[in-house]
């Protein structure tokens, strides 16, 4: 099968009849196959079009209708042709998830140039990582499916020389640089290699460094993401071509399967299996990683475990602070690479470093933001800014909104009188800016309307309250302290 | 589709619904202190921190009217948080995903966001919370949503409401005199959605009792809406 | 300036073009038409800047000569001027004075220069195409009801006429909406509306044409561009600006699958309807329809009068339906159909209902029900 059908608009309009006979076959196909079936896999099956005896059926991606077409596409035929009598073929296809879809030739080429390029397939992917790659407009496309088996592209930046080394993440990366620098035939010390870790630790650039470090030592690599080894895997099934697969899969010397916990479905993980069994008892190398220990993969094969169990399992635990600076300060050099402007004062990393505790990626996170920061607001940054920049990735939760109840105590308690004496008709000076500040306040730090806020004020006016900000606003422009007075009250109204 | 004005009870003359989409055009979207950080975030791209950028905004903030101008600009791929595309089927420059917070399949949009970020592209997300306020049970895509930097949109000030209010009038259609707009502006909650439920509100009355849009009338649904939120 | 003219020939011109000039004007220039009288034709001009009005008549002209005079009054005079009497109009010599003399009366007017006259309407016109004057009144007529007269919707306040293409004819279409009803009209389109702008046609333009195409004779020819328009009734041209605004996309309001069918005599149904609606005590109060099989009842409450029921043959099979309109409505949808019976399509309650003489006529109107 080529290219999907780009051009959705031509498919006619299903009459209300036909719909009708769609449901019912929706309806035969959920009785039969059961709740749980039917939602994986048939809830996003439509009925495209009916012309000139073929239904045309469509899903959102292709690792469903591989799936359907490799399972049930019999089934399907059988009721639809129970209801629809002049049918004589099923077609099933990937809709466009998008408005547009054309097909375009580059991405196949890049699949294909994984195959004919196989002494060094990284190399391959690594050039269209180019930062040129990002001026090409981004469309959809409708992929050939036996092409989809290539390897998943490796980031230029993921390399050994960029791996910071603490001692929570020391053992796995002594361990990966072992396998990536055996000699082509020598027997593996560690098969498989397991590392897990929480997200944002080094997993994937470990991983990435070991491909692209072994493909540098003349080995054949094939790095793999988990999705990606189940939708090349399910569509070499579906074109028969599952002998080539395996051939395919016997021809390297290293495979590298990131994030193995997203490995799911009964047959895949029998394949899977199968792969990593021959390919350890060959002596390949096997380097997976996930971001947990195997006993904790709950979904896995009995068989996959044990033989996850019997190579090398190593952690990265928690970044230390040291390694946490280090992390910064690497990531700002590369940023002041694309930015030269870009100024991080040593008291900033230093707050960063003891902040963001979590992972490498909240890092990156930090980083980002301070980027962010100082490229709109072009001010130098100081530890106030870089606090107001990455509050996100520290509190979970949103600022929280200012309620006028709080306002009114607050500022009663500053100027030392009471919430009533505010809400009173009272006149008296002590009483009156207090009351004009706290309504100035509402307007600023609410989104109350000037009536709403009057009413809150012991049922005044609108324009009590609209004279107020402007008293207030006007009175802070010329007094240097009242006007300290009011962020103060603004800082902590905002704790 | 008709509409009704359900602003009061009784026999009411119901309508037709022939309010235009609002329009979304670059010279349409009001800057102002609020927004300007986020407006001058999508206007530098390609010159992005990372492969993606946050833009989070209460609703109503002009996160779609600034998604709009920028998948306009440059061409990009709309991602709908409900069906978010297989990212094999994706590469290049640039995608947006309007409503982060309606993203149904968290392993999706994280096959995604890797996708985007190995083939080099750009991914603009807009969403109502940042990601830590959402409840994404995804570590994987938490991650990475956290390391994406964040622009905020800010609650609107008085002269944004101000502008905001005569551009929903022309969107309709509406003349009206400035000052009715001043009179809303001073007595509506400072939001941009509730200048949008406003302006909506007012012209729907106006249509079913087949009056003009005025300054009594707006007075008139003020009241009725704060007497509904005073009960 | 030396003109002389039949009273009748000046009166007839002076009727096309006065009622442009507004009453209460502040600029005193378009309070006045203009007259120029040059090589056997006087042609008078009036406008008030958005709509302007020319027509030409046979005149003896003396000594060719434009000027300005206030239209009103003129009008006036000539109209009390005795039938057959001879009218002329000559400078008394005195800047800023003309003289009008007609048997035994004599007036002198006072004159504003020809050359402070506005011209609004010039330019070039990009489509242009001919109407027989009955096909131009039946859009007018069919679709002038609907218009709104809610000024700060102005992009309602006029008919959108557009050419549509429908299952491959082209269609000339005029269409008005006040929110509440909507009317549609369709002809053939004629040669030369191809590819035209869609174009909203002012309220007072409409009423214009309207009185002009009564006088016409034979084909109107039409002019346009995206922002004026343009009728020529032989003698006669009338040209005015286009509304600037966006009429809505109104397809989306006319129902494509309203089910219930209900076919009622036009005659019985529309004087049930202003007989029940005597008793509401405010113009425009809801009746409500009952609809059951074979009949229909028609009724309204009014809590301070009272309430009236009447009861009508009606051809509907469809199941039990109550469903209220404004009378007014009702009424003037029934006075626009021409056919002996109403077809209604309806939905539901708080739906749009087509109205129209039978399917696939040419006039259809949609009507947005009351809330009762």
């Amino acid at each position: 099968m080529s290219d999907n059908n780009d051009d959705q608009s031509n498919s006619s309009e299903l009459s209300i009849e036909n719909r009708q006979k769609w449901e019912r076959v929706r309806g035969r196909l959920r009785a039969e196959l059961g709740e749980a079936v039917y939602n994986s896999w048939f809830a996003r099956l439509e009925l495209e079009s009916l012309k000139d005896g073929a239904a045309l059926l469509t899903v959102p991606t292709k690792f469903l209708k591989s799936w359907i077409q490799s399972h049930y596409a019999d089934r399907i035929r059988t009721r639809l042709c129970a209801e629809f009598s002049s049918l004589d073929h099923v077609v099933i296809d990937v809709r466009s998830p998008t408005r547009r879809a054309r097909p375009r030739d580059a991405e196949i080429a890049s699949g294909a140039a994984v195959e004919k390029t196989s002494p060094a397939p990284a190399a391959a992917i690594v050039e269209r990582l180019e930062p040129q790659a990002a001026k090409a407009p981004m469309r959809a496309v409708a992929r050939a499916d036996g092409e989809s088996f290539g390897g998943s592209p490796l980031d230029r930046r993921l390399s050994f020389s960029t791996f910071l080394v603490g001692p929570s993440n020391q053992l796995a990366y002594a361990a990966a640089c072992r396998v990536a620098d055996a000699r082509p035939g020598e027997h593996p010390l560690f098969n498989p290699l397991y590392t897990h870790a929480a997200v944002g630790l080094g997993k994937t650039h470990l991983l990435q460094a070991v491909a692209r470090s072994a493909n540098d030592n003349k080995r054949r690599v094939l790095y793999l993401t988990a999705e990606k080894f189940m939708s090349g895997f399910v569509s070499a099934l579906t074109q028969h071509s599952s002998i080539a697969f395996k051939e395919k899969l016997r021809n390297i010397d290293v495979l590298i399967i990131d994030d193995v916990q997203f490995l799911q479905g009964k047959s895949i993980q029998q394949e899977f299996c199968h792969t990593l069994n021959s390919l350890i008892d060959a002596g390949k190398q096997v380097v997976v990683a996930a971001d947990r220990p195997p006993s904790d993969l709950e979904t896995l094969d009995e068989r996959v475990l044990s033989r996850f169990k019997g190579g090398l399992c190593v952690d990265i635990g928690p970044l230390d602070e040291e390694l946490r600076m280090k992390i910064l300060e690497a990531r700002i050099a590369a940023a002041q690479e694309a930015q030269p402007s870009f100024h991080v004062p040593p008291a900033v990393v230093t707050y960063i470093a003891k902040t963001i505790v979590t992972n490498g990626r909240d890092l990156e996170g930090a980083v980002n933001r301070l980027l962010a920061h100082s490229t709109l607001n072009g001010a130098p940054l100081c530890v106030e800014t870089a606090e107001n920049a990455i509050r996100d990735l520290v509190r979970s939760a949103e600022p929280k909104r200012v309620k006028i109840d709080d306002i009114q105590k607050l500022v009663a308690s500053h100027y030392n009188i009471s919430r009533a004496d505010i809400l009173s008709s009272r006149r008296t000076a002590n009483v009156v800016r207090p009351r004009q500040i706290a309504m100035y306040l509402s307007k600023v730090l609410t989104l109350r309307s000037l009536p709403e806020i009057g009413r809150r004020f012991g049922g005044r006016d609108h324009t009590t309250v609209l004279h107020a900000v402007r008293k207030v606003e006007d009175l802070a422009s010329k007094d240097k302290s009242l006007s300290e007075v009011i962020e103060l009250l603004k800082r902590m109204l905002a704790e | 589709m008709p509409g009704a004005g359900d602003a009061r009870r009784g026999p009411a003359q119901l309508f037709f619904d022939l309010a235009g989409a609002p329009r979304h055009g670059d010279a349409d979207f009001l800057i102002s202190p609020a927004n300007r950080a986020a407006h001058e975030m999508i206007s530098r791209w390609p010159d992005w921190p990372d492969s993606a950028l946050l833009l989070v905004g209460p609703p109503g903030s002009g996160k779609t009217h600034l998604g709009a101008i920028f998948a306009r600009r440059h061409d990009a791929l709309l991602v709908s948080p409900t069906d978010i595309p297989e990212p094999g089927a994706l590469c290049g420059a640039c995608a947006l995903l309007d409503g982060l917070e309606a993203v149904t399949d968290e392993t999706a949009l994280f096959h995604l966001m890797n996708f985007i970020r190995e083939s080099g592209g750009s991914l603009l997300i807009s969403s109502r919370r940042p990601p830590s306020a959402l409840k994404i049970a995804l570590p994987d895509l938490l991650s990475r949503l956290r390391r994406a930097p964040v622009v905020e949109i800010g609650a609107p000030d008085d002269s944004l409401i101000r502008a905001v209010l005569e551009k929903l009038f022309r969107d309709r259609q509406l003349a009206v005199e400035a000052t009715l707009v001043d009179y809303v502006a001073l007595r509506l909650e400072r939001s941009l959605d509730a200048a949008r439920a406003f302006v909506r509100m007012l012209d729907e009355e106006a249509l079913s009792r087949g009056r003009p849009v005025t300054r009594a009338l707006a007075g008139e649904l003020l009241q009725l809406i704060d007497a509904s939120r005073g009960a | 300036m030396k003109v002389t003219i039949e009273r009748a020939a000046l009166l007839r011109a002076l009727g096309h073009v006065h009622r442009v000039v507004e009453r209460r004007t502040t600029i005193p220039i378009l309070a006045n038409v203009l007259i120029d009288a040059s090589a056997g034709t006087l042609m008078l001009k009036a406008t008030d800047l958005d709509l302007e009005i020319t027509e030409k008549v046979s005149a003896d002209i003396g000594q060719p000569s434009a000027t300005t005079l206030p239209a009103h009054t003129l009008y006036d005079i000539v109209r009390k001027l005795p039938e057959g009497a001879q009218v002329s109009i000559e400078g008394s010599g005195e800047q800023g004075q003309l003289t009008l003399r007609s048997g035994r009366s004599r007036f002198n007017l006072q004159s504003l220069p020809e050359s402070d006259f506005p011209d609004v309407t010039s330019g070039e016109f990009s489509h242009s195409f001919s109407l027989p004057p009955a096909d131009l009144k039946k859009l007018i007529l069919k679709t002038q009801f609907a218009i709104s007269s809610e000024e700060t919707r102005y992009y309602l306040n006029g008919i959108f006429l557009h050419v549509a293409e429908v299952e491959g004819h082209q269609l000339l279409r005029a269409v008005a909406t006040d929110g509440h009803r909507l009317a549609r009209v369709e002809l053939p389109a004629p040669a030369g509306s191809a590819g035209m702008p869609g174009v909203i046609l002012p309220r007072k333009a409409v009423n214009e044409i309207l009185r002009l195409v009564e006088d016409a004779e034979g084909a109107v020819a039409i002019e346009l561009s995206t922002n004026k328009m343009r009728f020529s009734f032989g003698e006669t041209v009338l040209t005015t600006k286009l509304i600037d605004g966006t009429f809505p996309d109104y397809g989306r309001v006319i129902p494509a699958n309203n089910d219930k069918r209900l076919t009622v005599e036009r005659g019985v149904f529309r004087e049930a309807v202003d007989r029940v609606s005597t008793i509401s005590s405010e113009r425009g109060r809801a009746v409500k329809l009952a609809l059951s099989e074979g009949r229909l009842v028609l009724s309204v409450t009014n809590p301070d009068q009272g309430s009236a029921v009447e009861e009508i043959e009606a051809d509907y099979d469809g199941p039990p339906i109550d469903i209220g309109f404004n009378s007014r409505y009702l009424l003037d949808i029934a006075d626009q159909l021409d056919s002996d019976t109403a077809l209604f399509r309806l939905a539901d309650p708080g739906s749009p209902t087509l109205i129209q003489d039978r399917d696939g006529a040419s006039a259809l109107y949609v009507l947005m029900p009351m809330r009762v």
